[in-house]
């Protein structure tokens, strides 16, 4: 976005400076000229113009007005851009600032440190770190202040530089020490980004900066908050007193205090459940007194965090419901998040009235909320066991007549039928009583076709419903056309005679269809039918149980992880940080603005998901028939298997995924159709890739060229495919070639994470590295069951493991093996880098001695390769 | 908290100001890229004032025509981003009055000395005002040889400055509550609280010693007087940085250092349930497709020695109403197309009364479908009631000592006013 400006800007501006620094810098008129001149110069910065050539006479100019303060900012901030774009002219100016770094003002020479810290410009290190170590001795603490996070600008740029003059030393030296409490901030901010205070926060360190919290800054008062959340008292009595101290941040003015304190109080309490009842009690007041701020963004962030705990104790706070009311004002992202609290604390004592409010927004011209409220009342229906009062609710909805409200309500109540199959009677003939052609989004027709299909019996004129969809049959979604086949086969089982004729259209029709789901699922049950309508009836149209509890979207550990990580961006994006930030975050190095910020996090997070899915499939054999609870881990439920063998004898308590809870109830439907086709349940790849139609996006992950190869050959193929995948799934966990002769590992290999950090130090040069390429599968292989089938591999040859990635992290990912030789102290240490693109893992070897390093590898190299 | 850049952007999102504290983010591009995010999400529905992009977050406030915009690559502390975004739009307009583009862009070099103030590689410095008064000297013929080192450094104070002298000592302490009301349609009351703040104002010589006395009901029943004075039970009180809370704690007194000029003293809620002050029903009559007309009764329910002023009911019309006339007992109502509502002024609506508004109007017969134009706002009501408190809160005495022994002159005043007041149509 580099601007075009004609040339003559740059030149008119370069022709008034120097005009100007002919001037005597003292006259008022010469002083306002120049500073107008400047905001010229630093518009046009701005705007991204080169001002580079600006640059001699613009110091020229300053440095005949040196009390002038402002324009002294302006040439600083000018020359922070310009040194980046043509660095050789820093070096001109660097006794100007020098000098100024020695200047009678305390405000000038702290902006002098503050402005060499940020010039980075690699030439004037040397001179930066003079100005620095100055600044760290000054006597005003303003300075002290620049300098000490001018120790965190240098280490950025030199980290060599800033240990070989034990500048951290000093600041650490500065944090025991100074009496100013900017500076103290300071220092313990600059010490928490270097990765100094990791297992520094001693109780000396906690009680001094306790002791002097009220007299830091509002931030530095979070900062400190932040820091002491994560210190581990040593006796309940300093948990308490420390409680005590931090008392008065609850009735903070702001609100950042508040919320930093109440995140201490939480973690501080957490195995205290006694207190945490009673902290949790406190935090209503000021709480309450937050959501009713003036400044929507910060209402909610709070609410964001407020979540978080209504999810964890909805009934601590279930009677503060009306407290998330939507005002009429509320932008609508505060709207949504109010609702998602309203559902979160829903229970038997509150569900009416928050239905009732619910009612109230379903009217409301703002389509998005209105079909929020939908939606939550089919939650709250879901999750509150006594109904009846909330059904009428979706059924007073249907009576609306708005095509939207139509559609959203008939996708909850699906979902409600599926949970509450008694509540049918009450509904089935509301569902009826819509005209088909008022239902037109994709997912609403197929649940207007699921509950056709499931209740058609009691539907008078289900059949011709049916008949005259399947006429239109190939202008329908995917989706829907995969909702109407079970529909019109679970009807005919029901009414054989009236659907006969509509079932052959559908199957016809299914058949051609090009979708590969839809061609695969008609072919499927024509098969079934040709080989016996009773076998089909058996798997297809059989007595279901209901759903007892649809999974949460989250598993409880990840919500353990984002409370873990409450008040910060995690509670957001309702995602623990490591789905997020960059892992490499810490050592990444300036001048990024090349890089591609490109990968959308959302790609990755199918992928991964896939994978996942992909992996699991592949474990067909260790999962028994029936169907098990979705785990979702890594907010991404994986499928679970049921072996493939038992497809055709299935009995019918598998078939349609009747005990399974589906993931969120919007996918449910597709999972439903997968499982009708296979028996397992797709409902964590449908939830990972609802673009892609789940079915295809599953057997595609499973067994590519199967599917391929067998392309349109049938039902018997396609099982042979996903036989293939599983078999080479299982071939994945053969075991590896046996331990060559020489060197010999013992089974147990011990070693402490001191020594291991120890010898990973001192055996770097002659490490041993070697990178090999990884298959998808095998790639998927390592990411499964938390890394434990992996590390078991690696494990068979006496390479033990020593430290994992968190689970769910997002590729790379590093492990850490361990390994020692029998009968000596000779240790073998290995770090495994696996990236996902290119798929490959990378291994560095160290020993101190050479013979066992070179046997490790090679049993590593063949460990990978049978991965 | 590490925030990587600070930008400014008009509302077509192209940068007015930015400010790139730790040059870890591609600048250049940040702006485009979350303007882009943002009409992607907002499409959507899914904008929220914290956006994630690739490996970057945004945090963003939107203020007059402007998007403050927090660019950050760490998982930062959210709320505390907000917080000082709303903090930094504080302070600009604490500087340029109103904080705009035009302003902005006219008041370019301070906006650039505040951002260089306010914040050191990502990490927030000192956010008050005052304090950065001390740093940045817009007036430039002070040619300040005289080095003054700024004042938070010294001063045990720090909120204050030394030396201050005013002929007459004065301080002027506004109780002011808001209340808060949502009505259902049905006429239930589903939410009221009452949101108060003492809001001082003190120009005083020195150091002066400060004590302030309510009718605190803790107080009240630690003292053993309950029962003998009205007292009232607030919650969540929250004091300015000033007030020693060691003090409030043993003994609940209120005792502090003011800064200099305006400031809240404190400020706490209720949520007790009040009676409305002031009650609107609105029934709607449709005499036929095409023709409305709406009757609006407005009663005041507190007592008749006060009275409520600069009353103003907002009642809300379909969009497509056709020349409504209006006929009321009290105050006039004019119709305001742009809002879709009548607006109906009352000057003053002493206690005890109440008030009627007739309206009529039409609508095209050929009606778009009633369904289409969804639930009609609700009715809002604006008021103001001098010399009062819906709490009961008061001001036992408010006394302030000098050294220099000076007399000072407290002026205590009353107001309740209208929050968020609304009251659902049927």
């Amino acid at each position: 976005m580099t601007a075009k400006k004609p040339k003559g800007e740059v030149h008119e501006i370069i022709n008034a400076l120097e005009h100007l620094s002919a001037q005597s810098g003292s006259r008022a008129d010469v002083v306002q000229n120049k500073r107008e001149c400047f905001q010229k110069l630093i518009r046009y910065m701005t705007q991204g113009i080169d001002m580079s050539a600006a640059f001699v006479p613009a110091t020229k100019c300053v440095a005949l007005s040196k009390q002038d303060l402002p324009l002294k900012k302006m040439l600083y901030l000018y020359l922070r851009t310009a040194a980046k774009q043509n660095p050789a002219v820093a070096l001109l100016v660097v006794q100007t600032l020098l000098n100024d770094c020695k200047d009678l003002d305390p405000t000038i020479r702290g902006l002098a440190v503050r402005s060499m810290c940020s010039l980075r410009v690699p030439e004037l290190m040397e001179n930066v770190f003079q100005a620095v170590d100055g600044g760290l001795h000054d006597a005003q603490g303003y300075v002290r202040e620049a300098a000490v996070m001018g120790v965190l600008k240098c280490h950025h740029q030199d980290p060599a530089g800033v240990r070989m003059r034990g500048l951290l030393e000093r600041v650490e030296a500065l944090l025991a020490s100074d009496t100013d409490p900017q500076v103290v901030a300071n220092c313990l901010y600059v010490m928490q980004q270097v990765g100094m205070l990791e297992g520094r926060m001693t109780r000396q360190l906690v009680v001094s900066l306790l002791n002097h919290i009220r007299a830091f800054s509002d931030w530095a008062q979070c900062f400190v908050l932040d820091l002491v959340a994560q210190y581990q008292p040593a006796s309940e009595e300093e948990r308490f007193d420390i409680l005590e101290v931090l008392d008065f941040g609850l009735n903070h003015a702001n609100s950042a205090v508040v919320m930093a304190t109440a995140k201490l109080f939480l973690h501080f309490t957490l195995s205290f459940s006694h207190q945490h009842q009673q902290v949790l009690e406190t935090l209503k007041d000021p709480l309450q007194t937050l959501i009713q701020g003036r400044e929507p963004e910060v209402v909610w962030a709070v609410l964001s965090n407020f979540l978080v705990l209504a999810q964890r104790y909805p009934l601590i706070f279930s009677q503060l419901y009306p407290e998330f009311y939507c005002r009429y004002e509320d932008p609508s992202y505060l709207k949504r998040l109010k609702i998602d609290v309203l559902i979160a604390i829903a229970d038997q004592t509150n569900a009416y009235e928050i239905a009732e409010e619910m009612t109230q927004y379903v009217k409301d011209s703002d389509e998005d909320l209105a079909r929020a409220a939908i939606r939550a009342v089919g939650q709250i229906a879901l999750k509150v066991p006594d109904v009846n009062g909330i059904i009428d609710r979706l059924l007073l909805f249907l009576g609306y007549e708005k095509d939207f409200v139509t559609a959203e309500t008939l996708v909850q109540m699906t979902d409600v039928l599926r949970r509450y199959p008694d509540a049918a009677a009450a509904c089935v003939d509301s569902v009826a009583a819509i005209p088909e052609e008022t239902v037109v989004e994709p997912g609403a027709r197929a649940a207007y076709l699921w509950v056709v299909g499931e209740y058609g019996a009691q539907i008078q004129d289900a059949p011709y419903v049916l008949e005259s969809l399947s006429e239109g049959f190939s202008d329908e979604a995917t989706e829907v056309k995969l909702a109407l086949l079970t529909a019109c086969l679970k009807l005919f089982f029901k009414r054989p005679p009236e659907c006969r004729k509509a079932l052959g259209a559908v199957l016809a029709a299914g058949v051609a269809d090009p979708a590969q789901e839809v061609h695969d699922k008609a072919l499927l049950y024509y098969r079934l039918l040709q080989h016996s309508v009773g076998a089909a009836q058996s798997v297809v149209d059989v007595q279901r149980p209901a759903v007892t509890s649809f999974a949460d979207a989250q598993s409880a550990e990840i919500q353990d992880r984002i409370f873990d990580e409450l008040n910060t961006l995690s509670v957001a994006y309702r995602a623990p940080a490591s789905t997020f930030i960059d892992n490499d975050q810490e050592t990444e190095r300036f001048e990024h603005d090349s890089v591609d910020m490109g990968a959308s996090l959302d790609k990755n997070e199918t992928e991964s998901a896939l994978h996942q899915a992909q992996a699991s499939l592949l474990d067909v054999g260790n999962t028994d028939g029936t169907a098990t609870p979705l785990s979702a881990r890594g907010g991404t439920p994986v499928a679970s298997s049921s072996g493939l063998a038992d497809l055709m004898s299935m009995g019918g308590g598998v078939a349609d995924m009747p005990s399974q809870p589906a993931a969120p109830p919007s996918a449910a439907a597709p999972a439903d159709l997968l499982a009708d086709v296979f028996g397992f349940g797709g409902g964590g790849a449908a939830a990972a890739a609802p673009a892609a139609p789940a079915p295809a996006a599953a057997t595609a992950a499973v067994a590519p060229q199967a599917v391929q190869s067998s392309g349109f050959s049938g039902l018997d193929d396609l099982l042979g495919g996903l036989g293939g995948g599983g078999g080479s799934g299982a071939s994945a966990a053969a075991a590896p070639a046996p331990a060559a002769a020489s060197v010999s590992l013992v089974p147990q290999p011990q070693i402490t994470p001191h020594e291991f950090q120890q010898k990973w130090a001192a055996w770097t040069p002659s490490a041993r590295t070697f990178q090999q390429q990884l298959s998808s599968s095998a790639l998927a292989s390592v990411q499964a069951n938390g890394y434990r089938d992996f590390t078991a591999h690696i494990g068979q040859a006496h390479i033990a493991n020593f430290a994992t990635p968190r689970e769910g992290s997002a590729p790379p990912l590093r492990f850490l093996f361990h390994a020692q030789a029998a009968g000596s102290s000779v240790h073998v240490l290995v770090q495994v880098t696996v990236t996902k693109a290119p798929a490959a893992a990378s291994a560095v070897v160290k020993s101190d001695d050479p013979a066992a390093a070179q046997h490790v590898e090679e049993l590593l190299q063949n460990l990978l390769l049978t991965l | 908290m590490s925030v990587s850049a600070i930008l400014f952007l008009d509302q077509r999102g192209k940068p007015v100001l930015q400010r790139d504290y730790r040059g870890d983010v591609p600048l250049a591009k940040v702006a485009e890229r979350f303007i882009a995010k943002l009409n992607e999400l907002e499409e959507t529905g899914g904008a929220a004032p914290i956006l994630l992009d690739g490996s970057l977050s945004y945090l963003y406030v939107q203020y007059s025509n402007l998007y403050v915009l927090a660019v950050t690559k760490t998982n930062v502390n959210a709320a505390a981003t907000l917080v000082f975004l709303h903090k930094l739009i504080e302070i600009f307009k604490h500087y340029f009055h109103e904080l705009e583009e035009e302003s902005l862009r006219d008041n370019f070099v301070i906006a650039f000395e505040l951002l260089d103030e306010v914040m050191d590689f990502g990490c927030p410095q000192f956010t008050e005002a005052k304090i950065l008064s001390e740093f940045i000297k817009t007036d430039a013929h002070r040619m300040a040889v005289q080095a003054r080192p700024p004042m938070a450094v010294t001063n045990a104070v720090s909120w204050r400055q030394e030396g201050l002298h005013y002929k007459k000592n004065e301080v002027f302490l506004d109780v002011v509550e808001s209340v808060n009301l949502l009505v259902n349609s049905n006429g239930t009351v589903v939410r009221s609280e009452v949101v108060g703040a003492l809001k001082m104002r003190a120009y005083l010589s020195g150091m002066p010693e400060c004590k302030c006395g309510v009718n605190d009901k803790v107080l009240f029943e630690a003292q053993g007087r309950s029962g003998r004075q009205k007292a009232v039970d607030l919650e969540d009180m929250k004091f300015h940085q000033c007030v020693r809370l060691a003090s409030f704690e043993r003994d609940r007194t209120i005792s502090f250092i003011p800064p200099d000029g305006a400031f809240d003293l404190m400020t706490y809620r209720l949520s007790q349930n009040i009676k409305p002050l002031i009650w609107v029903e609105c029934q709607v009559d449709k005499h036929s497709r095409s023709r409305t007309e709406y009757v609006v009764k407005a009663r005041s329910q507190f007592k008749e020695r006060s009275t409520a002023t600069s009353v103003e009911i907002l009642l809300p019309l379909p969009p497509d109403a056709i020349s409504p006339t209006v006929r009321t007992s009290q105050g006039s109502a004019t119709y305001a197309p742009e809002k879709d509502a009548l607006v109906w002024k009352i000057k003053n609506f002493p206690g005890g009364r109440e008030f009627l508004l007739r309206c009529k109007f039409g609508l095209p017969s050929v009606a778009a479908e009633e369904e289409a134009q969804g639930r009609l706002p609700p009715i809002k009501v604006k008021f103001e009631i001098p010399y009062y408190s819906v709490s009961g809160i008061q001001i036992r005495y408010l006394k302030v000592i000098e050294r220099s022994g000076y007399q000072a002159l407290p002026w205590v005043r009353y107001l309740t006013q209208a929050g968020s007041y609304e009251i659902r149509m049927s």
